[in-house]
Order: C-alpha cells, then structure tokens, then sequence
C-alpha cells in the first residue's frame, strides 16, 4: 500500500504540473483573442523585491507590469448590474447599509478602451476643472496651487485606458466592439456598491482578474536595456520605471495579448523612436 | 518463554493498539501493587513472576516492533516530539516559503519552474526514505507538510509566472495530495491539511455555483456550515486501517460547522437568509446552543468523547458570548461575572449529570 501511495503521490505531482503546463500552452496556442499595444502611461512596471530582516526593497530588473486603466466607469449602474446577475434590490429598512458586505463580487467580461471617447471626455472635463481652479488661483480664491499642480500633470500622465462596458460572454461584447485596435475584452471581477443607502443608486466596478502580467526573460532584459537608455542623463537609481518623465513613458510600447482562456501575456516590448 | 514469544510475533498489531495494550499492562502493575498493600489480593509468588516475564516480554516486543511508549517518561517525550515535530514543519514550511520570495528574482524562469516542479517531488521522496527509517513516524509528518507547502508554492507561483486565472481546482490538487500522503503514511497533520483545503474547495465551489466568484469564498459563512456537514459525516465511512482519522474528520468538520454559526450569531449580514440581520443573529443565537446540545448528545450516545468535548467547549462559549452581548452593558462589573459564577456552577452540574448518565453499568 505505502509503496503504491508514495508512486501515486509522485505521479500526482508530475500530472498536476502536466496539466498547468497544458494550461498555459493551450491558452497562447493559435491566433490571441485580443491584441493591444499600449504605451508606458497605461503600464506600471513592478521588480521590487522584499527583503525581511533588512527593512530594504532591493532594486531589480523589472519581473512584471500592471496594467493602469481608469476606475471611474459612471456607465456601471444598476441595470448593468442586473444584466451580469447582481441582485440590486437594496433592502429598504435599516439593513441597507449592510448589503454591500453580503453582495459576492462576481466575474465577468470588462471592455477597456484605449484613447477613445470615455478618455476624452475624461479629458474634457479634466481641462475645464483646471481652467476653473486657474481663475480661482488668481483670484486668491485657493491657497495652494498643489491641487492645480496634480491636475496637469494628471492630463500627460494618467492613463487612457477606460473601462466602457461589461457582460458574460466575451463573444458578445466583441460582437458589439468589433476595433481590436482600441477595444480589448479581458476578464474582470465586478462589484457592486449600493452607497449604504435605502433609495442610493448602486454602481458597479470592476478590478482585472489577472492584472499582474509576468515578463519572460528576454522581455526583463528588453525592459531593463530601455529604461537604462530613458534614465542615461538623470542620474537616478536603475529602478524600473518610477522616474520616467512622461514623455519617456509614452514612448515606451506594450503589445499585450489574450489567449483562448483570456489569460494574457506580454507579446513584445519597444521604444517609439528607435532605430530598429 | 519460548512459547511466549512466538505467540507474540505471531500477531503483529498495529502500533495504536500496541500503544493502548501496553498502557492497560501499566495500569494492570499499579493496581496490583496497591491490591498487594492493601492485602486485597496477593497472587502466589511463581505466578506473578511469571505474569510479569511474559508482561515484560510483550513490552519489550511491542517497543521493539512498534516503538510505543512503555513508560510515563517516554509517553510525555513522545508527545513533545510530536509537538516539535508540527512545529518544525511549520517552520521548515515558513523557510521554504521566505526562501522562494527572497531569490525569487534572481533565477531565471525555466529555472524557476525547475525549483518550483522538483521541490514537493524531492520532499515527497524524502517523505518515503524517512518512513521506511522510522518506526513511529517523527520526521515524515514534517517532510509531509513541507512536501504539501512546497505543492502550494508549485501552484502560486507557476500561476504568477505565466499570468494564469486563479482557480478553485488548485484547492482540490492542494487536498488530493495531502489525502495521498495522509493515506499512505497514516499521517495526520497532512489529514487536517487535506480536509481545510477540500473543505475551502466546497465553499468555494457552493458560492461559484450561486454566480459568485470563488475567491470571496469566506464571504458566506453558511458555505461552510455544509462543507464542514459533509466532512463530519465522511467519518462515518469505514477506516479500520486508520483508527484515528474518524475524529479528525469529525473534529475539523464540526469546528467549522461551530465557527460558521458563532460568527453567524454576531454577523447575521453575511447570511443566505433573506431577513433582516437581526433575526439571522437571533436564529444563530439559539442554533448555537440547540446544535452543540444535539453534538453532546450525539457524542454521549455514540460515545465518542472528542464530539462530547467539542460539543461542550462550544456550549460554553455560546453561553458566554450571549452573557457578555446581552448584559455586559448595562449590568455591573461584579453583577456580571457574578452570574457568569453561577452558569460555571450549572455547567458543573449539568456535566456531572452528564457524567453519570455515561458511566458503564456495573456487573
């Protein structure tokens, strides 16, 4: 018995890392589901390592990126709520300030725009928010400018990348969003916030099930050969990414894909401008 | 002698009845030693020399074969070596784990995948080697949990590495591994292993089912309730080779069906019921004490004293929790553990009925 348990356990292990290995090729084999190139404004790079004991994050080469997309979706109410199978009938007594904690977050399908109407809106409103806190600087109306100051930068830092819609089925939604080019489907965890009120209008958010995109080491190298070639003349610390200027980000590029199990992956990394 | 002897080696048995032979053999010297003093029975000197050969030489055979305690001092030392034993895996587990996190960065990820596949395999055959050393086994209990560690960190990070989906079946593998191990080594730090992670398995999967995403598994303390239903019921299932896994089944099992209900009775929002959470609470409230009533009962009935005792401690904590959430606020200080007193003192009483009700009759 213990020698057919001790080969079973054995086996166990290899048909368990047979099937994750399985996973990860069925899910890049073929043509991608989805395919976006976006620029260092809609990416966060990540490599700090944790070092317990020495109460230091030692630097490194980048391992991985995070995807920066907006968390303003006014579009998520409670009937697209519904639609995905969020319960919204808020209890109407004093339980309603309760509901949020019992509501389970649900996956489903978000779609994320990159540069289009919801950016330029935001955009839009951004501009004229700044041109109002401008009069009131001079005016004297404000004592500090710092808020003004974020603001601006806000407009040539923040990303563009938007969530616009969501639903079940990812077919669906591309059917709806045919441009590949500016219209990525990716998988989503939604939650449902009703405010805590009897009578509040629920919104929805969204966080991307898998939002922490691991670099081969090919791309590490890639990505850390680039920023050395951003950050030659700073003279700052060799830290993935946290001192670019913006116009150094944007001219970073990500081209990132979506397999058959909407898994993603990072297909290519460049520099706008190089000389190839 | 001889024939003592061969009668002995002719039935081997397992190590716990060995153990729980050679413990009555103890109790049966004590006693004797105290019905000599006490001139209530004297056995004739060649028989009792002869009683104690053949006890001394069962002894000898069973620490022989089976390695059991035939002393006090052994059995206190076995018991702290099993302690250290569960806290040397948990601190081997706690290494591994810092380890992988601290020069994670450094390799390469086809060496990554090479640490992450080979480490539970190379623990697994480590798990092997040391069994076949061991007569009670010590340190297979904590290559075990390092191997079980060593399959969690296999999951995790090969997930982070190639950006997969978090998924519910990693819990399933987690628990099937340590059932393995459990199984074939009879071991069961890696039993309660197995049940936690394939009770969180059902959770998970009963709140997927209602659309939910898996990973708020906690979020619906009630899925825990069923999970740990099922578990205590497959105690039921027929184990002779491993005469100490039932309670563990019953124990984890109805630990989670208590923890799900005591946090229930003061979180009534986080119930399925479509009530308000002040009704959910009062409902948990008496289910509380009607559940862990029902347990003792079962437990005296079955006489199973592990099921009495967790039904007890949870009683008692039932009780108190209510005493402290309906009159800590507006009775006195002294008021209030003077009552506290007085429940201790009907528990007493109650337990001493209780008691009395389980003695074996007399002949």
């Amino acid at each position: 018995m213990r020698r057919y348990g001790f080969l079973g356990a054995i086996l166990f292990l290899l048909l368990v890392n047979a099937v994750l290995f399985f996973r990860v090729a069925y899910n890049r084999w073929g043509v991608p589901q989805e395919r976006i190139t976006l620029t260092g404004r809609e990416i966060e790079m990540e490599g700090g390592v944790y070092q317990p004991g020495t109460k230091m994050v030692e630097r490194k080469r980048p391992t991985s990126i995070r995807l920066k997309y907006s968390h303003s979706c006014p579009w998520f109410d409670a009937a697209k709520l519904e639609s995905i199978g969020f319960d919204c009938r808020v209890p109407s007594d004093k339980d309603a300030f309760l509901y949020d904690l019992k509501v389970r977050p649900r996956r489903t399908f978000a779609v994320l725009e990159y540069e289009g109407r919801a950016y330029e809106t935001w955009r839009h409103e951004t501009e004229e928010k700044i041109e109002d806190l401008e009069d009131k600087w001079k005016r004297g109306e404000i004592k500090s400018d710092s808020y003004l100051k974020d603001m601006k930068d806000s407009l040539v830092s923040n990303t563009r990348l938007f969530p616009i819609d969501v639903g079940n089925d990812p077919g669906v939604l591309r059917q709806r969003y045919p441009d590949r080019r500016r219209l990525m489907i990716a998988p989503v965890v939604a939650r449902m916030i009703s405010g805590g009120a009897h009578g509040a209008h629920p919104q929805g958010t969204i966080s991307l099930q898998v939002n922490s995109i691991y670099l081969s080491d090919p791309q590490r190298t890639r990505l850390a050969e680039i920023l050395r070639q951003l950050q030659a003349n700073k003279g700052k610390p060799d830290y993935p990414g946290g001192w670019l200027a913006p116009e150094q980000r944007r001219r970073l590029r990500f081209t990132i894909c979506y397999g058959r199990t909407y898994e993603p992956w990072v297909e290519d990394i460049s520099l706008q401008g190089e000389p190839p | 002698m001889v024939k003592h002897k061969s009668r002995v080696e002719q039935a081997p048995q397992p190590q716990q009845e060995a153990q729980q032979r050679a413990d009555r053999i103890q109790a049966f010297w004590q006693e004797m030693e105290a019905l000599e003093q006490e001139q209530a029975l004297v056995l004739p000197e060649d028989q009792r020399r002869a009683l104690r050969v053949y006890h001394d030489h069962l002894l000898s055979s069973f620490s022989r074969q089976f390695e059991v305690d035939t002393t006090k001092v052994q059995k206190q030392l076995s018991l702290g070596m099993r302690i250290v034993s569960l806290l040397g895996a948990m601190a081997f587990s706690t290494a591994l784990f810092f380890f992988m996190y601290h020069f994670w960065g450094n390799f390469s990820i086809p060496v990554r995948v090479a640490i992450l596949m080979t480490t539970p395999l190379l623990v697994t055959v480590a798990v092997e080697l040391t069994a076949r050393r061991e007569r009670i086994l010590y340190f297979a209990p904590m290559l075990g949990l390092l191997a079980f560690t060593g399959l969690a960190l296999n999951l995790y990070l090969f997930r982070e590495l190639f950006n997969l989906t978090p998924s519910a079946a990693g819990l399933l593998a987690l628990a099937a591994f340590a059932f393995i191990l459990a199984y074939t080594y009879n071991l069961r730090f890696l039993l309660i292993a197995g049940l936690i992670s394939f009770m969180c398995y059902l959770s998970a999967s009963f709140g997927a089912f209602r659309g939910g995403y898996w990973l708020s598994l906690g979020q619906r303390p009630e899925d825990f309730i069923l999970a740990g239903l099922i578990i205590a019921a497959l105690s039921v299932a027929p184990q002779q080779k491993y005469p100490a896994f039932p309670r563990v089944y019953r124990v984890v099992g109805l630990l989670a069906v208590f923890l799900a209900i005591l946090f229930l009775a003061s979180y009534g929002h986080l119930s399925y019921f479509p009530f308000s959470h002040q009704r959910v609470e009062h409902f948990y409230q008496v289910a509380g004490f009607v559940v862990a009533g029902g347990v003792i009962w079962l437990g005296v009935g079955r006489r199973l004293q592990d099921v009495v005792i967790l039904g007890n401690v949870f009683f008692v904590i039932f009780l108190y929790t209510r005493f402290f959430a309906w009159w800590w606020d507006w009775l006195p200080a002294y008021l209030f553990f003077l009552i506290l007193g007085a429940a201790a003192l009907l528990i007493l009483f109650y337990l001493k009925w209780l008691r009395r009700l389980t003695q074996e009759p007399r002949p």
